[in-house]
């Protein structure tokens, strides 16, 4: 909800928390997919009455979202965001219960090789999405795998990149990695562009929305949350796009858009439902292929991995606890929001006026005590310092982070990967255009290329 | 200046490194494999994709221009890093209550407090912090030498 600490922050800073007090991987999972889809509500209140975004997937909702509050219906923006995000995110939770085991059964084939490739295709899809660059992006991908290759060789037990510190020896935990290019370079980026809100906040009136105003907008729900759960399925894609696409789409498709951009309940409606059932649809790539889609899922699935759980196609077979504990625990969780979100609505406009020098030194102390209680060692404090200072240089280059932090956490999964399929053929790279399995991941790898470019012209035309 | 040269720096900055970044994997023992791909070749692998990238970007760079940022503003981030840096130096001696209260301090100073504001709500969080990890959670934030 705060502009600029997103879920990523708040999971990072959470991380060493539930990982000293030996909370169960279920319960974890569970607590960061609150985060995750509670973060996604949260942003619709600062984009609504603040027009800022706390993330970019809430950008859109900004447009009719502030335009509706400074005409002083704030309260039903808020009130039909909570609704459409209600709907949107129960809806998905269905499709992911029922598409996520014909993944799995899928899945169940994959080897070395095809593991390599779709990992390839989650970085190809990432960093083509990203803004900007694409060459960065894949640079900004590159320098992940090169930081997950520091320390012992998980195949041969040798050392590599340590230098002879020791503290180097057990790797860079990923949490490090992202509380420092994450938290700290976001908190160098506000004290040094010196951010201030100058807009003022807009006040929350009656949060009373009537029938026909919903009937008007459930299409617009439906739709967008189909398209959003799709758009999340896609490595890469994430909440950002699905409601760009969702508002894009509303645009074309609705009849009566006079108001549409100045100030319409469906162009809240639109992008609320389709982030919301993102977010619900990046846990399949997550839970199912062990390929998180976004920054967010990166994190959770080292998170994952840290308590001993690896997430892919046998997970719903080994753990199935995790898998419909979670789908289980987003109903609640959506329900939950609904019934605390509209009441609190004022409390929470009121945090967004909370002053910087409170928060950002709160922040700032969370980070360190998160760093420091991972491994209990100082040596984490300063490293997170160097990657904030990093992190901040490659955000003013605009360099995108989020490949970074899924180098990372992939890093060693598909250094391993790619070397044991390696093994299998005998030093021959032609294992990896062996199978449909793998010859179809290519395809999608170079199609998830071609669509931003083709995108963009169409988009010119 | 061409708008260009912003990305031509950082192209050449990633050169560097991903040659250092190779030279480093070249110091990996590999004497103990015996599969295709030892643990060099991997890092081998990911220095020769960044040079090529590097180099891509520097044929073919973004339309990317920073926005200038005056001089001043270090003089708020030098302090914090600093600080930072001091703190993970004391803690191992001092612990968290005496390291993070002066980093507390500065900090809220670098964001805008005055002196009492920022004392005193950097004595309640630290505090807050502190009967939260060390007192309830059972989570040791460094000790100091006097209570190890």
């Amino acid at each position: 909800m705060l502009p600029g600490i997103g879920p990523v922050n708040a999971i990072a800073v959470l991380f060493p928390i539930v990982y000293s007090l030996g909370v169960p991987p279920a319960t974890v999972l569970i607590l960061f997919a609150g985060v995750y889809y509670g973060a996604q509500y949260g942003n619709s209140i600062s984009s609504i009455l603040l027009n800022v975004p706390g993330t970019s997937a809430s950008a859109v909702t900004a447009i009719d979202g502030y335009a509706l509050a400074k005409k002083g219906f704030g309260g039903k923006a808020l009130a039909m965001s909570a609704v459409a995000s209600f709907v949107g995110g129960t809806i998905s939770i269905f499709f992911l219960a029922l598409f996520a085991p014909l993944l799995a059964k899928l899945a169940i084939n994959f080897g070395p090789a095809e593991y390599t490739v779709l990992m390839v295709f989650a970085f190809v899809a990432l960093s083509s999405f990203s803004l900007g660059s694409l060459a960065k992006a894949i640079i900004s991908a590159f320098l992940g795998l090169a930081i997950a290759t520091i320390g012992i060789d998980s195949t041969t037990g040798v050392s590599r990149l340590t230098f002879g510190m020791l503290e180097l020896y057990d790797g860079i935990d990923f949490i490090v990695v992202v509380i420092g290019f994450f938290a700290v370079s976001e908190l160098l980026y506000i004290l040094m562009e010196d951010q201030k809100i100058k807009t003022p906040i807009q006040s929350v009136t009656s949060l009373m929305i009537s029938i026909k105003e919903i009937t008007a907008s459930i299409v617009s729900i439906l739709r967008s949350c189909v398209s959003g759960f799709l758009v999340g399925v896609l490595p890469g894609a994430g909440g950002t796009i699905a409601s760009f696409i969702a508002y894009a789409t509303e645009k074309k498709l609705l009849t009566d858009k006079n108001e549409f951009g100045k100030g319409d309940l469906r162009g809240v409606a639109a992008p609320e439902s389709a982030n919301n059932s993102a977010s619900v649809g990046a846990f399949i790539p997550l839970l199912i292929l062990g390929v998180p889609g976004s920054e967010t899922t990166a994190v959770m699935l080292g998170g994952l991995i840290s308590f001993g759980i690896k997430p892919g196609p046998l997970l719903l077979e080994n753990n199935p606890e995790i898998f419909w504990g979670l789908a289980a625990s987003m109903f609640i969780g959506n329900f939950f929001l609904i019934i605390l979100n509209l009441p609190l609505v004022g409390l929470f406009a009121r945090i967004l006026q909370t002053p910087r020098w409170i928060l950002m030194p709160m922040i700032m102390m969370l980070c360190i005590v998160g760093a420091y209680t991972i491994n209990g060692s100082e040596f984490d404090v300063i490293l997170i310092m160097i990657f904030g200072l990093v992190g901040y240089i490659m955000r003013r280059a605009e360099f995108p982070l989020a490949p970074l932090v899924l180098g990372v956490v992939l890093g060693g999964l598909i250094e391993t990967n790619f070397r044991r399929a390696m093994i299998y053929s005998h030093g021959s790279v032609s294992i990896f255009f062996d199978s449909a399995i793998c010859i179809t991941l290519w395809f999608m790898a170079v199609a998830s290329l071609l669509v931003p470019s083709i995108m963009k012209k169409v988009k010119i035309k | 200046m061409s708008e260009f040269k912003h990305d031509r720096r950082y192209a050449i900055v990633m050169l560097v490194f991903s040659i250092l970044y190779g030279y480093g994997g070249s110091f990996a023992e590999t004497d103990f494999y015996n599969g295709v791909v030892g643990p060099h070749h991997w890092i081998y692998l990911i220095a020769g994709i960044l040079a090529c990238l590097s180099i891509m970007l520097f044929l073919k760079p973004s339309n990317y221009k920073p926005k200038s940022l005056p001089w001043s503003t270090w003089n708020k981030r030098i302090p914090l890093l600093v600080g930072v840096f001091l703190y993970s130096v004391i803690l191992p001696y001092i612990g968290f209550l005496g390291a993070m209260i002066p980093l507390m301090v500065l900090t809220s100073m670098l964001f805008g407090a005055k002196f009492k504001f920022a004392l005193l709500s950097s004595v309640i969080m630290t505090v807050l912090c502190l009967i939260l990890f060390d007192g309830l959670l059972d989570i040791s934030l460094g000790r100091g030498l006097w209570l190890m």
